[in-house]
């Protein structure tokens, strides 16, 4: 317990020094995500293929397709709280690429992005809750969500790449 | 815009043209033919392995929440798989991917030019069709099981 209660006090600390350097030593993750703020997203890396640099088109749009178990929409870390490098990390399956969008044009695109802290995730969790898990989806609303995919995927830049980290 | 005009007349057409320009009509193979012909095998049959890779996933395969592909939807892009290298043996896939949600996606890149085929249950093939300046275009076909 004590061990547990040591680990837990050095993780804030950690979080505490790196919003320190960003010069957001009292921001809340529960504050809302400003205009210029990057935010993050995990790509799987290895065999998964959802980021292949040898083509024109490097990221595929289903990293930004939700899993089953997104129901409230699919995760974004905020650069503010985490670094990519960091966050390529954390998983259960490191390393993962991590991409960068900036906030603003994700609202641009017509999403909204709602601060989501969570004990299980890494610093700074939001989702967007227009990019939720929803079962069996119509062919209208199959090509929505695709095209707010691509979308994201073109304005996406890679943060992190595992490949090339030493 | 449908299946059939994309792997018949319109970009393949081109691209197919632009590979064999240069290389007149032979009864033998040029050294040039025999490389590009094995290199298409090799991509098709990297493609095939990529599918049978499929078939271990389990899910949360990524560590992120994945579903593992569905068996039968597998097995249906096998033959979505097949039925597409007969068609133009010489389009193998970019890339074969197993969507987070269970579903298999192929994506063929020419330039800027994109296809996408998302196959999410068996004998549905999900098209979506990029061209640079242009609004994604989307179509459902059928296809035998």
């Amino acid at each position: 317990m004590g061990e547990l209660k040591a680990t837990l006090s050095c993780r804030n600390l950690d979080r505490f020094i790196y919003r320190l350097v960003r010069g957001v030593p009292f921001r809340s993750e529960r504050d809302a995500v400003g205009g210029a703020e990057w935010l993050l997203r995990r790509v799987p890396s290895g065999n998964a293929q959802y980021y292949d640099p040898s083509l024109q088109t490097p990221l595929h749009r289903i990293a930004f397709k939700p899993n089953a178990g997104d129901v409230d929409g699919i995760s974004f870390f905020r650069e503010m709280f985490i670094s990519p490098r960091s966050l390529g990390y954390e998983g259960r399956k490191p390393p993962y690429y991590v991409v960068r969008l900036r906030s603003r044009q994700v609202a641009a695109i017509g999403l909204r992005f709602l601060p989501r802290p969570d004990p299980d995730q890494p610093p700074g969790h939001l989702v967007l809750p227009d990019l939720c898990f929803k079962g069996k989806q119509s062919a209208a609303e199959k090509e929505a969500t695709s095209r707010l995919q691509v979308a994201l995927r073109d304005i996406a830049s890679l943060a992190f790449d595992p490949t090339a980290a030493h | 815009m449908n299946a059939a005009t994309w792997f018949g007349a319109d970009q393949n057409q081109e691209i197919r043209f632009r590979r064999s320009s240069g290389a007149g009509p032979s009864a033998l193979m040029s050294s040039d033919e025999w490389r590009l012909g094995k290199r298409l095998t090799e991509a098709w049959v990297s493609s095939v392995n990529r599918l049978n890779d499929f078939d271990r996933l389990v899910d949360d395969w990524d560590g992120l929440g994945a579903t593992a592909p569905d068996q039968d939807v597998v097995q249906s892009a096998r033959i979505f798989l097949s039925l597409k290298r007969r068609q133009d043996p010489e389009s193998p896939p970019s890339r074969v991917l197993a969507a987070p949600d269970g579903s298999v996606v192929f994506e063929w890149q020419w330039d800027s030019i994109i296809i996408e085929v998302e196959i999410d249950a068996p004998g549905r093939a999900n098209y979506m069709l990029e061209v640079p300046g242009q609004s994604p275009h989307f179509w459902t076909e059928r296809f035998a099981k």
